[in-house]
């Protein structure tokens, strides 16, 4: 077991290299970059500048070192978890700026996955247990169809029936917060909190939900063809206490085995649902480094990005090892 | 018969026996209306320069006919009828049993004929369409398209206009007739879709094989590669490369390929790993049939069953990834009618004109539904190990509440 | 199974035909009348109220004086960048610096765009050759933090020096600020509110130049050095000594601004509202949902139809005010004029014949767009209404092309010349409004029409800048341009030696051009400035170097809260609005 940990642990480290290699190599071969980004706001308004000048900002932003250069300094730095600093513009120390986008994302998503095994759970054992009957089957067509249903239209759907007034106004429609908290009472901001995150939360977990229901469903039904099954309802046992004291618990692992691939989307965050609610999280944050050629927030962030997907994977595959010996032996 | 293991096994049997058939001719209605959709679809998308153009069928003029519609037809026209063909030929003639012999002989030749006839005027057609040069409305009859409305073509009278019998669903914010808009939309989505999938599903075939086959250093190589590709967030990477690098046909293709294909890699490998174990491998080893010989022939026909239905839910996901794309505003050209666009440029008349946004969200989301439930009848014929009991199949055998009927 | 498979397919097949027996329909492209040409510029500004309510709103209406308080909420796309006053460059942190925590020396009043002192108590004195300007600073203005023991510090002499200095830096890499400041080259300080500058050479702008570009920090509570001065704490903090101090700066959600009054605001600025509050929406669509709300009280509109249906609601009639108004911008198509179809004029005037210009503005921008004929806002001075632009002509526009020798020689249908097909590809930024959009594809069609085979191509626009139009590899590109709305230069956009390394994209060489840009940067007298501006629009008219389109117009809406609305021809400024309690 250990030295499977090992050998696994030892396996992410090329890969997380070669992550960051081709997040670099990318960045860099598209045309543009933060340098024209600059030039081009300042286009903009009205300022146009000279060729030293722009030698200048060449060389602030240290573009013109040699590319592996670049790439070295990055890795020797990243490791003391100096990212460096932002080159949108705004000049913030990358670890401030993930870490702040970090905080946001972790908590959406949190709660979303809390909300998926919340849900996901009593309706798999529903599946399960009534499987077949005529109202499961309605139920498992719904959830094939709110599957199907792509993210933003799922969220421009409910933005028009719930927030802007057209049918009802009853949501907010953009942010976590409302901004004037004047005498917010604690409950207030619970409130006030829970308000913004219904529509983001919904978004969020509707493909997970369906997704974890099915696989909670298939493995109810493989832990009530079991033998034990079989032998608590002969004893006499209730049905309630044979689904859900004997059954439930060995039904369940798979699904809890689940979480760890959950764990990338953690630290992602969802680009389209941050975009549409206004949510500063880790998505949007990604997409703005993209937008605006910030080369040392992109790499920062393809490298917990990767991290975390690994890090899935990595405890996914060990779970699997513990419950399956045949795993560990080859 | 309440031993999961038999059950399954009864099932694979029945798989093998029965098969693709039932998912192209199904008994349930919702089945059936899922492949109506596809048919739909495709047959629109396949006709769009047929059934929806601004040049007419036929123009009678002072005694001289003219076809217009048909001079403006450009290779990709011929070859979406020739891809209809072979869309026809799988969905009529796959799985119908032998009854009838000489009706499918005359469907097979017949097919087959078109099929080659529409190859050839590929070759003949134009690359592109020739200008509009006179207005195509001028005197004497004409037959015209069922929507005769070029995809492109603003109609100043009818501005962001509602439903109406001109309009069949309503014009978008610059005039344009939405209908012939998402006919000519399903063409591209479905092209994109088709192509990302074949790309997957290429490469993650052949990484799958050559890595579970060849194991070893080989297999430890490759799954750092694999993982690479598994560990970078896919949007992300769409993101970065569609920013900057202008949005072509090809661009989108290919990059929806690359991102997809980790998953179809890691599935085939894992059946790869588990067939390699089989007794026939190890006697067809045995027998001096070299490595590649054993792979092509024994072990890949096995593991089609779930490269199959994973590349039908590839190619959902590959419509909703390039749907993403355009709703982001990245991806393919701004003038481009794919329904992912169509939507991003609705959004911001939801208020006046929701028609523009509702109806291509409403087509997107058929579709995908539709491939999405008829991917989970594929799953269930070819990969029956997947998936839980279905009393259909098994009538005597209900397991609510665990009594035995 | 297969046959009654087959028999839907029949019926399917049958439907299509039937349904194909169509009516005869004949459609044109309805060539929009165009307005009325003009021979003196449309109104600035069009305000609608519909209500009673509605005409209180609007400034002059209402009978009540104003009281101080309330807060205004607007919307913005993103947040500053920075709130560094030297560093800052981009739009919305200019805006911020510049109006209302560190208001420039000379501040140009929105409603006369004239230059008027804001910081500064006067106008500076002038020496006789122009060289050296003495200026004096207002008294008793202070920063918003003082030292640290309580003490308040005042705008002083000793911050003109400290600054100056930190500009005039190498190490600091601002050259949006030391590029425009580059001509100042010394400061003498007299006392503590005077000092002087010297310039080697005088030009016409200095004045302007270094009462609006300058720019002042805090002498006292600077900490970083001038290589790392974007690092400073203050640039997230910042301490001004305007009319508004920072509150809370939200990153990503929002920036609250709350009043000081400590400032000595000038009689015309009152600022009665007490907060200001900008909160950051990135997705435009949301601004009219959000004002609907109640959550914002100024929606900016994107899209002219949206705000064409949003006029005749209501519900919006009774809340808000209507706001049209020409924001000094025009956009236009570039030829590049060594290209060899577009070297000749008559080529690039034929193009401009086939570009449907006004039933665009009618039709695809509802009206609320001005059609241009040359490089000038159409509002602008040194705009000449007597240079009409061209009407959309496209047999005008064929015979222009028959004469400069292009006609259908090999008979596929396009023209060509010397063997050569008349096509090209226009450059696009992506993301351009869709009804500018919209106005490219009539244009394409009418092109295609006449045997022009034009298509377009989108790219990001800083690589199309950087990579496209300042190294000239382009057909035809499609940009715009933001006149400075007092004295805009058009020396960096047309005089031929800003081919290179300048913003002469087009490649635009007129040695006449040439010589009247020279003599605008020098002249004094804003009249002969005028009559310059207007020769050089006859001049570039009959050139053609590039097509001009357009000048939109900038939708607002304005909440019924706030009394005393009127928005000036730099934007709504909010001077004077006050929100009764």
């Amino acid at each position: 077991m250990r030295t499977y940990l090992l050998k696994r642990l030892l396996f992410c480290v090329p890969t997380l290299l070669g992550i960051t290699l081709v997040t670099f190599a990318l960045s860099r071969m598209v045309p543009g970059g933060p340098l024209s980004q600059r030039l081009a706001l300042l286009h903009e308004e009205g300022i146009e500048v000279g060729d030293e000048e722009i030698a200048r900002y060449r060389d602030l932003l240290a573009l013109d070192r040699p590319l592996l250069h670049q790439y070295g300094t990055w890795l020797r730095q990243s490791t003391t978890l100096d990212f460096g600093r932002s080159q949108s513009g705004d000049n913030l120390p990358v670890r401030t700026k993930i870490g702040e986008a970090l905080a946001v994302s972790l908590g959406l998503q949190l709660v979303s996955i809390l909300f998926i095994y919340v849900l996901s759970i009593p309706v798999g054992c529903y599946g399960a247990v009534c499987y077949g009957r005529w109202h499961e089957r309605w139920v498992t067509l719904g959830l094939l169809l709110l599957y199907s249903i792509p993210v933003f239209v799922l969220a421009y759907l409910l933005i028009v029936l719930l927030c802007t007034g057209q049918v009802l106004s009853i949501l907010p429609l953009h942010g976590l917060r409302t901004i004037d908290r004047q005498g917010f009472t604690w409950l207030d901001h619970a409130a006030d909190i829970a308000r913004h995150l219904v529509l983001p939360v919904i978004c969020l977990s509707a493909a997970g939900f369906t997704a974890m229901t099915r696989y909670m469903r298939a493995g109810m039904v493989e832990a009530l063809a079991l033998d034990f099954v079989r032998t608590a309802r002969a004893k006499g046992l209730r049905e309630r206490t044979v689904i859900f004291k004997h059954a439930l618990a060995h039904g369940i692992v798979p699904v809890l085995a689940l979480l760890a691939g959950l764990f990338p989307y953690l630290l992602s965050g969802s680009v389209i649902v941050e975009n549409i609610f206004g949510i500063p999280g880790m998505g949007r944050l990604a997409f703005d480094s993209v937008q605006s050629r910030d080369y040392p927030t992109l790499m920062a962030l393809s490298l917990i990005i990767g991290i975390a997907t690994m890090a899935g994977f990595l405890v996914s595959d060990l779970l699997q090892a513990a419950f399956d010996p045949r795993v560990r032996l080859r | 018969m309440t031993d999961l293991k038999e059950i399954t096994a009864a099932l694979e049997e029945r798989a093998a026996v029965q098969g693709p058939r039932r998912i192209l001719h199904p008994r349930r209605r919702l089945h059936q209306a899922a492949l109506w959709i596809a048919d739909t679809v495709i047959l629109a998308s396949a006709a769009a320069t047929l059934i929806a153009s601004s040049a007419p069928w036929v123009r009678i003029d002072q005694g001289s006919v003219e076809f217009p519609n048909f001079r403006t037809w450009i290779r990709a026209d011929a070859a979406w009828l020739a891809a209809l063909w072979v869309y026809l030929l799988v969905r009529i003639l796959l799985g119908s049993r032998n009854r009838r012999g000489w009706m499918k002989r005359i469907l097979i030749r017949g097919l087959a004929g078109l099929f080659l006839l529409f190859l050839v005027l590929t070759h003949l057609l134009p690359d592109r369409r020739p200008p509009e040069r006179v207005s195509v409305f001028a005197e004497g009859f004409s037959i015209q398209a069922p929507i005769p409305f070029d995809p492109d073509h603003t109609d100043p009278e009818a501005f962001r206009a509602p439903p109406s019998r001109r309009h069949l669903l309503g014009t978008d914010t610059q005039g344009r007739d939405l209908l012939s808009r998402l006919i000519h939309g399903g063409r591209v989505s479905l092209l994109v879709a088709f192509c990302s999938t074949l790309i997957a599903v290429s490469l993650g075939l052949l990484f799958g094989a050559v890595c579970g086959f060849f194991g070893g250093l080989v297999d430890l190589l490759l799954m750092r590669v694999l993982e690479i590709f598994l560990c970078f967030p896919q949007l992300f990477l769409l993101i970065l490369v569609f920013a900057y690098l202008p949005g072509s046909l090809l661009a989108v293709v290919a990059m929806i390929g690359l991102v997809a294909w980790t998953s179809i890699a890691r599935l085939v490998r894992a059946e790869v790993l588990r067939i390699k174990n089989h007794d026939f491998v190890l006697a067809a080893r045995a027998l001096g049939c070299p490595s590649f010989m054993v792979l092509i022939r024994h072990v890949l026909p096995l593991s089609v069953g779930p490269t199959l239905v994973a590349a039908s839910f590839c190619f959902a996901g590959a419509m909703i990834s390039e749907a993403s794309l355009s709703f982001l505003g990245l991806g393919l050209p701004q003038g481009t009618p794919t329904w992912g666009r169509i939507l991003f440029d609705g959004k911001g008349a939801l208020d006046y004109a929701p028609w523009i946004s509702l109806f291509p969200g409403l087509l997107l989301f058929l579709a995908i539904a539709s491939i999405h439930f008829v991917g989970e009848r594929l799953r269930d014929a070819l990969d029956p190990r997947a998936r839980v009991i279905a009393p259909e199949i098994m009538p005597s055998v209900s397991i609510s509440k665990g009594r035995i009927r | 199974m297969q046959s009654s498979t087959a028999v839907r397919w029949a019926v399917l097949l049958a439907g299509v035909i039937l349904a194909s027996l169509g009516v005869l329909f004949a459609t044109s492209i309805d060539q929009a009348e165009g307005e009325a040409q003009r021979t003196e510029p449309p109104p600035f500004l069009k305000s609608h109220a519909f209500t009673d309510l509605a005409r209180k709103s609007l400034k002059g209406s209402s009978s009540e004086p104003p009281v101080r308080g309330g807060t205004l909420t607007t919307s913005w796309f993103t947040d500053p960048q920075t709130l560094n006053n030297i560093t800052r460059y981009d739009s919305y942190a200019n805006r911020v610096c510049r109006y209302f925590l560190f208001p420039p020396l000379l501040d140009i009043d929105g409603s006369t765009l004239e230059l008027r002192p804001e910081l500064a108590a006067s106008f500076p004195e002038l020496s006789g050759d122009h060289r050296t300007q003495t200026w004096t600073l207002k008294k008793g203005v202070c920063w918003h933090r003082g030292l640290a023991d309580g003490t308040v510090v005042e705008v002083t002499t000793r911050d003109v020096q400290f600054c100056f200095d930190l500009i005039k830096n190498e190490k600091l890499a601002a050259p949006h600020l030391q590029s425009p400041l580059a001509k100042f080259k010394s400061l003498e300080v007299v006392d503590a509110y005077t000092f002087r500058i010297k310039l080697d050479e005088p030009y016409a702008r200095a004045v302007y130049d270094f009462g609006w570009e300058f720019r002042l920090m805090p002498a006292h509570l600077v900490t970083a050095p001038p290589e790392r001065f974007d690092e400073d704490p203050l640039s997230r903090e910042p301490v001004g000594y305007g009319p508004f101090r920072v509150e809370k700066w939200d990153r990503g959600s929002h920036l609250t601004l709350v009043r000081n009054l400590s400032y000595p605001s000038p009689a015309h600025k009152p600022y009665y509202v007490e907060r200001l509050r900008l909160l950051f929406v990135r997705d435009l669509d949301q601004t009219l949902p959000l004002f609907r709300r109640g959550e914002i009280d100024i929606a900016v509109m994107n899209d002219p139809t949206r705000y064409e249906v949003a006029r005749k609601e209501d519900d919006l009639r009774e809340r808000a005010t209507f706001h049209e108004y020409y924001l000094p911008r025009w956009l236009y198509i570039g030829w590049n004029n060594d290209h060899w179809a577009f070297r000749d004029p008559r080529v690039r005037r034929a193009m401009t014949f086939f570009f449907p210009r006004e039933m665009m503005a009618s039709r695809f921008y509802e009206g609320h767009a001005a059609v241009l004929s040359g490089p000038f806002a159409i509002n602008a001075k040194g705009y000449n209404h007597a240079v009409k632009p061209l009407p959309f002509d496209p047999g005008a526009g064929e015979a222009l092309l028959r004469e400069a020798g292009f006609a259908d020689h090999d008979g596929d249908g396009w023209l060509d010349r010397d063997g050569k097909k008349l096509e090209f590809v226009v450059l696009e930024p992506i993301n351009n409004p869709a009804a500018l959009e919209s106005g490219f594809e009539m244009f394409q069609k009418e092109l295609s029409k006449a045997g022009v085979a034009m298509t377009t191509e989108q790219m990001a626009f800083d690589v199309l800048l950087e990579s496209r139009a300042k190294t000239h590899q382009f057909a035809a590109i499609s940009l715009g341009w933001s006149p400075d709305p007092v004295d805009d230069d058009l020396f960096v956009v047309f005089h031929s030696s800003m081919c290179e390394g300048g913003n002469n994209f087009v490649n635009y060489r007129n040695p006449e051009c040439d010589a009247l840009l020279e003599r605008a940067r020098v002249e004094h007298d804003p009249q002969e400035r005028i009559r310059i501006s207007h020769r050089l629009h006859e001049i570039i008219d009959a050139d053609h170097p590039m097509t001009f389109l357009i000048n939109p117009e900038s939708l607002v809406l304005v909440s019924t809260r706030i009394r005393d609305v009127n928005i000036t021809q730099l934007g709504s400024l909010m001077y004077d609005w006050w929100i009764p309690k």
